[in-house]
């Protein structure tokens, strides 16, 4: 038996990187899945590829700046379910501009998956899991959260704001018992990061699925204690002096 | 405490020293390494209730378990304590700096000798064993340091502000030692835990308290992790602990 038997997990950008392998390490303590994207692309191959395991795992496709499409994706996951026991809020993007030549749309752009998003999902699970008395969100934020990068003010933007809106929805989820957290992951093999695989190399890199492994230790604490922070970084990585 | 019996060899073949062993925290950390397998040393002031715990978890998990009494504020007994340590095993591989303590004093209250005392079972005691376990870890390489804070190296409560300020110590030293071991590729990390149902904890009727082992199931997580991959810092409290928001 695994430690997620019988929990029902929606895991937002789930057909690549970190939340592929979130996916996959949930998938291997028995948990139910609803994967999802923006696109078809990829994601139903992915579902299939996590079913073999003998998982129940559904691939809904929905865009999370998507009001109506978000609430779609929650009806149809308690249509098939029943209920949400865990959010992943993973869905992420990024741009590389120097904030002097950043775009206004490009801007937008990011602020609307990563934190726009995470929102209208958390509102959605909020509702639910509050009636439940109990549940779990993990935001998928970034050390960005805390310190930036060079010409990532978008990305770094949205990933402060996301802290923000963990605790908040720590504090306004707390009376109904749904445990809110953020996770800081440091530099880790994704599709945002192509084209800085040497930077990526010099400084360290983990595997998503050494994310997923937190993600679990996380998702099997009892019902009503919470990691609000963890922040994960590869060793080696500059981070934690001056810079 | 419930039993944790053996539970796998994830750390079979590695060395862990856990300070403040033989009770609460400390104790149920020591106990999850042993059921993974882990050789582990266990340390506290009291001789006789630290050898019984050792004999215990040896017990209950088929592990090496030794009980090294310390006063981990004198540095000759933390340097003894070590050198035992590589005497009996050969190698360190993880240390987690548990040990702590607190007083319920009024800042205008609080005697001087009682402030010294909380700094150095909580701030003091994790340099004298960090810094040996580094020296250590430093020829080997690698290793893992798990310095255990608290929310009260977030945010302050009344009556503890020894506490709170060595807590706040814990947090900047962490990272001073992540800093200076990262050449080696020595993960430091520190796991904050809110209110902890210990046997005594008065804020737990209140606020609600985590059970020991929810605590010591998430610092085994943290040091499964590859030896490349660190949780740097880690907050886990109950929910209904009053912490996120103002107060």
């Amino acid at each position: 038996m695994g430690r997620l038997t019988d929990k029902v997990a929606i895991i937002t950008g789930a057909r690549s990187g970190i939340g592929r392998g979130i996916a996959e390490a949930f998938a291997a303590e028995g948990a139910t899945l609803v994967l999802t994207a923006r696109t078809k692309d990829k994601l139903e191959t992915a579902a299939q590829e996590i079913a073999k395991g003998g998982n129940r795992v559904k691939a809904i496709v929905a865009d999370v700046t998507d009001e109506k499409q978000v609430a779609e994706l929650f009806r149809q996951t308690v249509e098939a379910f029943g209920r949400v026991d865990i959010l992943v809020n993973n869905a992420g993007t990024n741009t590389r501009y120097a904030t002097v030549d950043l775009p206004l749309s490009e801007w937008k752009r990011v602020i609307e998956t990563n934190l726009t998003g995470p929102f209208i999902c958390g509102r959605e699970a909020l509702r639910l899991m509050s009636k439940q008395k109990s549940g779990r969100i993990i935001n998928i934020a970034s050390i960005s959260a805390k310190r930036p990068r060079p010409n990532a003010a978008a990305y770094v933007s949205s990933k402060f704001g996301l802290e923000g809106l963990t605790r908040s929805m720590a504090l306004d989820g707390r009376p109904d018992n749904v445990a809110v957290c953020c996770i800081y992951p440091g530099n880790t093999w994704s599709e945002l990061k192509i084209g800085r695989e040497e930077q990526q190399h010099r400084e360290g890199i983990m595997e998503a699925a050494d994310i997923g492994a937190m993600a679990v230790a996380i998702a099997a604490l009892p019902d009503g204690v919470n990691m609000l922070e963890c922040e994960m970084l590869p060793v080696k990585q500059p981070f934690i002096g001056r810079g | 405490m419930a039993q944790v019996q053996k539970t796998g060899d994830r750390l079979a073949g590695k060395v862990a020293l856990v300070t403040g062993g033989s009770t609460g925290i400390g104790r149920g950390i020591a106990t999850r390494f042993a059921g993974e397998g882990a050789s582990v040393v266990i340390c506290a002031r009291g001789k006789e209730r630290l050898e019984k715990a050792a004999e215990e978890i040896a017990k209950a998990t088929g592990s090496r378990v030794e009980a090294m009494p310390c006063d981990l504020t004198d540095e000759a007994q933390v340097q003894a304590m070590f050198k035992r340590t590589m005497d009996r095993f050969g190698r360190l591989d993880i240390l987690v700096n548990n040990a702590g303590g607190n007083s319920n004093d009024l800042i205008v209250d609080m005697p001087l000798a009682k402030w010294e005392s909380v700094l150095g079972v909580n701030l003091n005691a994790v340099f004298l064993c960090g810094r040996e376990a580094m020296r250590i870890m430093k020829a080997q390489k690698g290793g893992r340091i798990v310095n255990i804070g608290s929310i009260a190296a977030k945010v302050p409560r009344m009556r503890s502000c020894a506490y709170v300020a060595a807590k706040w110590g814990v947090s900047g030293l962490t990272r001073a030692m992540a800093l200076e071991g990262r050449e080696d590729g020595i993960a430091v990390s520190q796991m904050n835990n809110g209110n902890t149902d210990t046997g005594h904890s008065s804020s737990a009727a209140t606020e609600g308290a985590m059970e020991v082992d929810d605590v010591a199931g998430m610092v085994l997580a943290m040091v499964l992790l590859p030896p490349g991959v660190n949780v740097l810092e880690g907050t886990l409290t109950k929910v209904s602990m009053p912490y996120i928001g103002r107060g």
